[in-house]
């Protein structure tokens, strides 16, 4: 036990070892400092700045990461001038970040959708996962697929290379492919016992209930009108949105064990007091925008004068109107209500006219609604303003209009329409539809003795950081919170308004925040010179709109256009560049950005502008993310003796490339991708594309299996595919550092789709036949493969009176290289052990070969358990490596056991396949086969510890000449004395 | 007379190869084949390149800015008593009585300059003429720490800038166990401005040498490495000699004078980064990798070079040393002040009338250099102020300029004595336009490590750049100030931790230049071109036509040779003030 000194820490006395740094004694008592360019692995480099501490005395401020702690010394790490020193370099280091840390799409979404990831879940054809992660975000995909605005398309960066990528399309094929296919249900928390009561369930009150479920939370939605849906049903035709489809995509919501109260509305059958009273917790205000605005002209009243929404739920209500054949219907406004009106008016036999008094350069509503409906046959009349309804009677005889013209830009920039003086005209109507817009009917609160403040607008006073609003307990989102707007908007609050509540319900603080974020900035500040060139150019595929006339047909309600198919999807995913950054979750700069809440515009400069380097087939060097930590340099330099990287000029423009800025791959580098794990932010990146994402993905730690060394490997894995590889800091096999087969021998596909190495029916049974009807047999292993395999090979090789041979590999390569691939024969303790010979080629009837590929055989026969592809009278797939599950002797004589994350398969397994070939079924399982192992070979009793990586063995292992470098024998000399 | 009886010294440094010395001396070679003709080092007059001495039997003559023109008339006078050149031209003369410009020369007191500009620096003999090596001889008879003692003795402080006692330094690496110690010369003189280090590598080596071998013996360093400057070549060439013929004749190499004492140097030419200058960056270069500098623990005296003892000694240090070993340490040390012992060699430039190499005794008054050797403003206009110790230095007002040259006192004012820059300005200098020049300079130089040397520099030169362009707020400047503070307190090493420094000087004695700029949209000085205009005083103007010719832009128009008819079309003015510096009757106005 090294010496203690005392400490002064934060003004608190603390004992820590002699010897450490500031930053190691701190990480002792639970303090985490920030750093880039520390890793353990490597020597202190000091560059970054960002671990300063105050030390009583010292000049400046005081590296945490290298500085030794010293009796007596007085430390800070948290005093203002440190937090202001770190905020402070954060500043600067973002004012020279260039990136975008999520998407523009998906930074653009109401509710931040992870469009990127999805897409490339879609690209790789994995549209469940690609439908999961949208539902992370927004529970009614399918509904958005079909009536999105899709405002992330308008920022789409892939506009800059040809045209934006046809989001929407690719999302509504992924989500209805996935309600085919059975929705997926998330799971749900174990029930909090806590209740909130939702007041409206369109789409925040569903987005609301579905989040809130997911919590524990019990829910209950209150709705006044028949069904669930709200605008998405009452406000939009079915022609857009089928009702089916709708239909379905809430009962997956509901099934997550939402209540619904249907038929009672707020205000006449219950009030947020007597919710409260009644049980719930907390309730959220949902409760839509439901209520047209008036035109505010003379005669509004008549008979035949109806609102936009109001006309659009009679329909659906199935209520009568009077608007038939024979109609002539004036629909006033320019947004999609007014566009779904005058379709819906058509659809009942009007004749049917738009009045919209900006040009069509103004009109809101999107642009294929608005062909559309022209198309249907609706006439518009641009720039004409209704002034008052002619009536007879009390009935609507015609509409009084002027006609505008454009003036200056008013407050939301589009130009003011003024009347043209002496335009005045009477156009004639039997009906006129006002969809210029809806307001919250906030009538219904009325009754409240503590009503929530609200807006001149009617919708609620609340706060976007916590969804609250002014009564305590009571939350708002959607229309009538936000003001009328899109679903995806009304779905983003009502996920908001679930976190809020979830944290209010957990009695926590209520406040949400966004992490940092970097964006290269918006469309049109960016330069089509800087992408178009770089990318293969390919046209946005279209859906397939149907001809007017066939969407008319048959009364008009059946859907009016076609979504995509498969290939469609795939090719439209394939698409997208990819914008946001590959360290999208794993970035310090963006945590450290948040924490410390430093931003890149208060000391904003010139920034440095470099293309990503994508030369190396694994390592991509994207040079204006880097924080010129060095730390790539230094673990290629330092740990891999390589030096493949290196600084370049000086100055500002200090920048880290491979040496003479040539291809990575020509100056020495072997691709064992350390600057990757030592990266603090997206600079260096494995040269990959959509196939990882970037997801949110899970870590687990492995052992490799790309040889038998032993090395621990954290596993990135995400819907059954592994992501990435990396190494596993302090892994005392290697020291933390693995290789490049061990970082990206991985596949990918084959990890998840299994399938394409599944024994073909009735091979197994061909096998077996071989091996009884050969005369003599030898089994060929190779030493460096898992001792279950190994033991099984014996057991083969045994049944039969045969011998089992091994393969060894070529000697490793020098020292140079102590972390690459193991290619010794470290398990040759057990193999010789059991009996096994070095291979010398033996003419025999049958020769088993597991795991090794060789030519130039004797045999007479050969049956060949292998992942590539081998001479062989018959092949039987081994199982996939990361899909192996067993053990091996590490070069350290300890025992490595190899945990898969992922699905095992166990006939696929060699142990299993070469039991089933000895005869001897009962040992094609593990733990059976491992008790007949250990029985056997007493000194492998550790096979039966509980799982953990490293398993100490009596067995020592023979090294051969495996020409250990001194590294690796000063590591086991330390693991012998530490006892491990 | 006889050309034979002449001998001419013509002084041939970088500094006077510049001016047209080669050119000088090949005219004197065709006029006077004859003559006994020298080339020896520069000696510090930058003001009088190229500098011409003659031994007659006239007597002795010295003659400043000759050319090649000058030649025949100063060997009529010497040799057939035709008349003497221009009074301008004459510094020493036998029939004059001393001439003020020569009492740039008599008012230093010269210790490590004390060979330079009199020897020829190829010639060991000379060198050895002039007592060379006889310290070496002496120290061979005394212990290390007798050396030690007696440069302790001498109060010695580091000149490359940081000031340090050289004994105590010595002193942690004499007491290093080690088979293996270095002595590095730091040579890699970068600051803009200063060439001192250059004048003594290239002027006097053998006296550089001596230094590195006294500083070796006491603390027992057997590799010696001298790192300069690979744009210095003259001083790579004249060093290079000085280590052979000294190696020749026993001073280096094994068994110095059949003593046991052995010592080597090797020459490591730096290519050119001013970090290199820093000692632990220095070192790195040595070994091959990047000039970047390391965190300190481990001192170099401790573990240094390739991992052992080091000792970093800058040029100027060195070359006191064998004057101090002659003459013993408390010699040295009754010149200066207590706080800061002997003498420092000066830089002098700028505003100045004459600029050079100036070596004075600690405690001199700043001013005393400024007016008194420097003989004050070339222009005649009001001097302002002073930078001191190049870009980590600071910028102090004339009205401080009573300030006695020694380290705490100006340490006190903001500037620093450092490695001796001492750059003079007058009200034609902009100081934002100033801190903006040397930041620009440590910006570029930054060695990219530290992110606040790296970024916040040139964040700070993007704000001056903002103010000098009046479109700086008055926020900017606490957030000037914010960045200075923090890149001093969050920097490695003294390249980042003292970049600040003209600017927090500037803003701490002329502030109210800044808020000129940023609330005016006014610059003092009529330097920053976003800011000023110009405009022809066309009562003055004589028509003389030289500001029509010197305009880049051809915005000056007029009738030549008709007074009063210029003026300048401002649509096409650049603000370049090129026809300030031509027009004779100075009727252009700048505001």
């Amino acid at each position: 036990m090294s010496d203690m000194v005392t400490i002064s820490l934060n003004g608190q006395e603390v004992s820590v070892p002699a010897g450490i740094t500031i930053r190691a004694a701190a990480e002792l008592q639970g303090i985490s400092i920030p750093t880039f360019c520390y890793d353990d692995r490597l020597k202190p480099f000091t560059s970054c700045y960002l671990c300063v501490v105050e030390v009583e005395g010292a000049r400046g401020m005081t590296t945490s990461c290298s500085t030794l702690v010293a009796a007596g010394m007085k430390v800070k790490t948290n005093s203002q001038k440190v937090m202001d020193s770190r905020k402070m370099n954060l500043d600067l280091i973002l004012s020279d970040h260039a990136g975008d840390c999520i998407a523009p799409c998906e930074a653009t979404c109401p509710s931040n959708v992870d469009i990127q990831g999805y897409i490339a879940h879609v690209s790789t054809g994995n549209f469940a996962a690609a439908t999961k992660l949208i539902k992370e975000q927004n529970p009614l995909p399918v509904v958005c697929g079909r009536i999105c605005p899709h405002p992330c398309e308008a920022q789409c960066r892939r506009a800059l290379v040809d045209e934006p990528v046809a989001i929407n399309p690719i999302k509504r094929f992924a989500s209805e492919w996935e309600l085919e296919n059975g929705p997926y249900l998330p799971p749900c928390a174990p029930d909090t016992g806590k209740q909130v009561a939702v007041v409206g369930g369109g789409p925040a009150g569903l987005s609301a209930a579905y989040y809130l479920r997911q919590q524990g939370h019990g829910v209950t939605i209150y709705e006044g009108l028949p069904q669930l849906g709200g605008m998405t049903r009452y406000g939009i035709p079915s022609f857009r949105l089928p009702w089916d489809l709708l239909d379905n995509e809430i009962k997956a919501i509901l099934d997550l064990g939402v209540k619904v109260v249907h038929g009672e509305w707020l205000g006449k059958d219950f009030t947020v007091e007597s919710l409260k009273k009644g049980g719930a917790d907390a309730v959220l205000l949902a409760i839509g925008a439901h209520k047209s605005k008036t035109m505010g002209i003379e005669g509004e009243d008549a008979q035949g004068v109806l609102g936009g929404i109001d006309f659009l739920r009679m329909k659906v209500l199935d209520q009568e109107t009077t608007i038939g054949k024979g109609s002539k219907v004036a629909v006033i406004g320019g947004g999609d209500t007014a566009m779904d009106c005058c379709r819906v008016a058509l659809r009942l036999g009007a004749k049917v006219d738009l009045l919209y008094r900006r040009s069509q350069e103004e009109m809101p509503a999107s642009e294929i609604e608005q062909h559309e409906t022209m198309e249907e046959g609706v006439d518009f009349l641009f720039l004409t303003a209704p002034l008052a309804v002619e009536k007879e009677g009390n009935q609507v005889k015609g509409l009084k209009v002027v006609t505008m013209e454009l003036g200056e830009p008013d407050n939301s920039g589009r130009r003011r329409p003024v009347p043209v003086k002496g335009s005045e005209r009477v156009l004639p109507y039997t009906h006129i539809i006002s969809a210029i817009g809806q307001d919250p009917d906030i009538a219904c609160l009325d009754k409240e003795a503590n009503r929530p403040q609200m807006t001149k607008w009617s919708t609620f006073v609340y706060d976007r950081k916590n969804m609250c609003t002014s009564v305590d307990g009571v939350f708002a989102a959607g229309d009538c919170a936000w003001g009328p707007e899109t679903v995806i908007r009304a779905i983003g609050e009502g996920k908001l308004a679930a976190k809020a509540m979830d944290l209010y319900l957990k009695g926590a603080e209520v406040k949400l925040e966004r992490p940092y974020e970097i964006s290269r900035g918006r469309l049109d500040q960016l330069d089509m010179k800087d992408f178009s060139p770089y990318y293969t150019h390919a046209p946005r595929n279209l859906e397939s709109a149907f001809p007017a006339r066939q969407r008319l047909a048959n009364g008009g309600y059946a859907p009016i256009n076609k979504g995509y198919d498969e290939i469609q999807a795939l090719a439209e995913a394939s698409r997208c560049i990819e914008c946001g950054c590959n360290a999208k979750f794993n970035c310090d700069l963006r945590t450290y950005a948040t924490e410390y809440g430093a931003t890149e515009t208060r000391v904003a400069g010139e920034k440095r502008s470099y293309k990503a380097d994508k030369r190396h087939p694994f390592i991509k060097i994207e040079a204006d993310k880097c924080v010129t930590c060095g730390s790539c340099v230094r673990v290629c330099d330092e740990v891999r003796n390589i030096s493949a990287l290196t600084f370049i000029n000086r100055g500002f423009v200090t920048k880290i490339a491979p040496n003479f800025e040539d291809p990575l791959q020509t100056v020495g580098c072997d691709a064992c991708g350390m600057c990757i794990d030592v990266c603090p932010t997206g600079a260096m990146a494995p040269n990959v594309g959509k196939e990882v994402g970037p997801w949110f993905t899970y870590s687990e730690i492995s052992t490799c299996t790309a040889c038998a060394k032993g090395c621990a490997v954290k596993l990135s894995v995400r819907d059954g595919l592994i992501t990435q590889v990396n190494s596993v800091v302090g892994d005392p096999a290697n020291f933390g550092v693995i290789c490049k087969e061990g970082r990206f021998s991985y596949q990918l596909k084959d990890a998840v789709t299994g399938p394409a190495s599944k024994l073909p029916a009735g091979r197994l049974d061909q096998a077996k036949a071989m091996v009884a009807g050969a005369g003599s047999l030898a089994v060929l292993v190779t030493a460096a493969t898992t001792v279950e395999n190994l033991y099984a090979a014996s057991v083969l090789a045994k049944s039969k009176g045969g011998t089992l041979y091994y393969l060894s590999g070529a000697p490793r390569e020098s020292s140079k290289k102590p972390h690459s691939k193991f290619e010794g024969k470290q398990n040759l303790s057990l193999l010789q052990g059991l009996g096994a010979k070095p291979f010398e080629n033996p003419a025999v009837d049958l020769l088993v070969l597991v795991g090794v590929k060789t030519s130039g055989l004797k045999a007479k026969k050969t049956l060949a358990l292998s992942n590539f592809k081998v001479q062989a009278d018959l092949t039987l797939p081994l199982a996939d490596p990361l899909r192996t599950e067993g053990a091996f002797l590490t070069q350290s004589g300890h025992l490595g056991l190899l945990r898969s994350p992922l699905p095992v398969s166990a006939e696929e397994e060699g142990y299993a396949l070469l039991a089933q070939l000895a005869g001897k079924p009962n040992l094609a399982k593990l733990a059976d086969l491992r008790q007949t192992l250990v029985a056997e070979v007493s000194e492998f009793k550790g096979l039966l510890a509980p799982a953990s990586r490293l398993v100490e063995t009596q067995l020592a292992p023979v090294l051969g000449d495996l020409g250990l470098d001194l590294r690796e024998e000063a590591f086991a000399a330390h693991v012998a004395a530490k006892g491990l | 007379m006889n050309a034979a009886a002449l001998e001419i010294i013509i002084g041939e440094g970088t500094c006077g190869i510049a001016a047209g010395a080669v050119e000088v001396t090949e005219a004197f070679k065709a006029e006077a084949p004859t003559a006994k003709i020298r080339a020896v080092s520069c000696a510090g007059m930058c003001h009088q390149e190229v500098l011409v001495e003659v031994n007659s039997p006239k007597g002795y003559y010295k003659y400043g800015k000759v050319t090649k023109k000058e030649v025949p008339q100063i060997l009529g006078f010497l040799l057939k008593g035709e008349s003497q050149l221009a009074e301008e031209f004459v510094l020493v003369a036998p029939e004059v009585p001393a001439t003020e410009a020569n009492g740039y020369m008599t008012q230093q007191t010269r210790i490590a300059l004390r060979n330079v500009g009199l020897l020829d620096p190829t010639s060991l003999e000379e060198y050895e003429a002039r007592d060379g090596y006889k310290a070496l001889r002496k120290i061979l008879g005394l212990t290390p720490q007798e050396v030690i003692n007696e440069v302790k003795d001498s109060g010695i402080r580091g000149r490359g800038g940081a000031g340090f006692p050289s004994h105590m330094k010595w002193s942690f690496a004499a007491a290093q166990q080690n088979d293996t110690k270095y002595l590095i010369c730091n040579g890699d003189e970068g600051d803009p401005g200063a060439f001192m280090d250059r004048s003594l590598l290239e002027g006097d080596p053998h006296n550089v040498i001596e230094g590195m071998l006294i500083a070796a013996y006491a603390i027992g360093a057997t590799h010696g490495y001298a790192y300069i400057r690979a744009e210095y070549p003259l001083a790579v060439k004249n060093f290079g000699l000085a280590i052979k013929s000294a190696t020749a004749k026993g001073y280096l190499g094994n068994n110095i004078l059949g003593s046991s004492f052995n010592f080597e140097i090797k020459i490591k030419e730096g290519a050119g980064a001013f970090v290199c200058g820093e000692e632990t960056a220095l070192m790195a270069s040595i070994e091959g990798e990047r000039g970047m500098p390391r965190r300190r623990p481990p001192f170099p005296a401790v573990k240094g070079l390739f991992g052992k003892p080091t000792i970093i000694n800058n040029v100027e240090t060195l070359s006191n040393l064998p004057w101090i070993l002659n003459n013993g340490g408390k010699a040295f040390a009754a010149y200066g002040t207590e706080d800061s012992k002997g003498t420092k060699v000066f830089a002098l430039a700028g505003a100045i009338k004459r600029g050079g190499l100036v070596e004075v005794p600690m405690g001199t008054k700043v001013g005393d250099v400024i007016y008194g050797i420097g003989g004050g403003s070339a222009s005649g206009r009001k001097i302002k102020g002073a930078q001191l110790g190049g870009p980590s230095g600071g910028c102090i007002p004339a009205s401080l300029f009573d300030t006695p040259i020694e380290y705490a006192a100006l340490q006190k004012t903001g500037a620093i004595v450092g490695s001796g820059g001492m750059i003079v300005f007058d009200d034609k200098t902009c100081m934002v336009d100033l801190a903006k020049f040397f930041l620009q300079f440590t910006q570029l130089e930054s060695c990219g490590k530290c992110t606040f040397c790296r970024i916040g520099t040139l964040r700070m030169k993007e704000l001056l750049t903002l103010i000098s362009e009046g479109k700086a707020k008055l926020e900017d400047l606490d957030l000037l100030e914010e960045l200075c503070v923090k890149i001093v307190d969050n920097s490695l090493c003294a390249l980042g931790g003292t970049a600040p420094n003209p600017v927090l000087t500037t803003l701490r004695y002329f502030k109210e230049e800044y808020i000129a700029h940023i609330v005016d949209h006014r610059c003092p000085a009529g330097k920053c071109k976003a800011l000023i205009t110009h405009k022809v005083i066309q009562s003055d103007c004589t028509g003389c036509s030289l500001c029509e010719k010197a305009c880049p832009t051809d915005a000056i128009t007029g009738e030549p040779k008709v007074a009063h008819s210029y003026q300048i079309d401002m649509a096409k003015c650049i603000n370049c003030s090129m026809c300030v510096e031509v027009c004779k009757p100075n009727c252009i106005l700048v505001e």
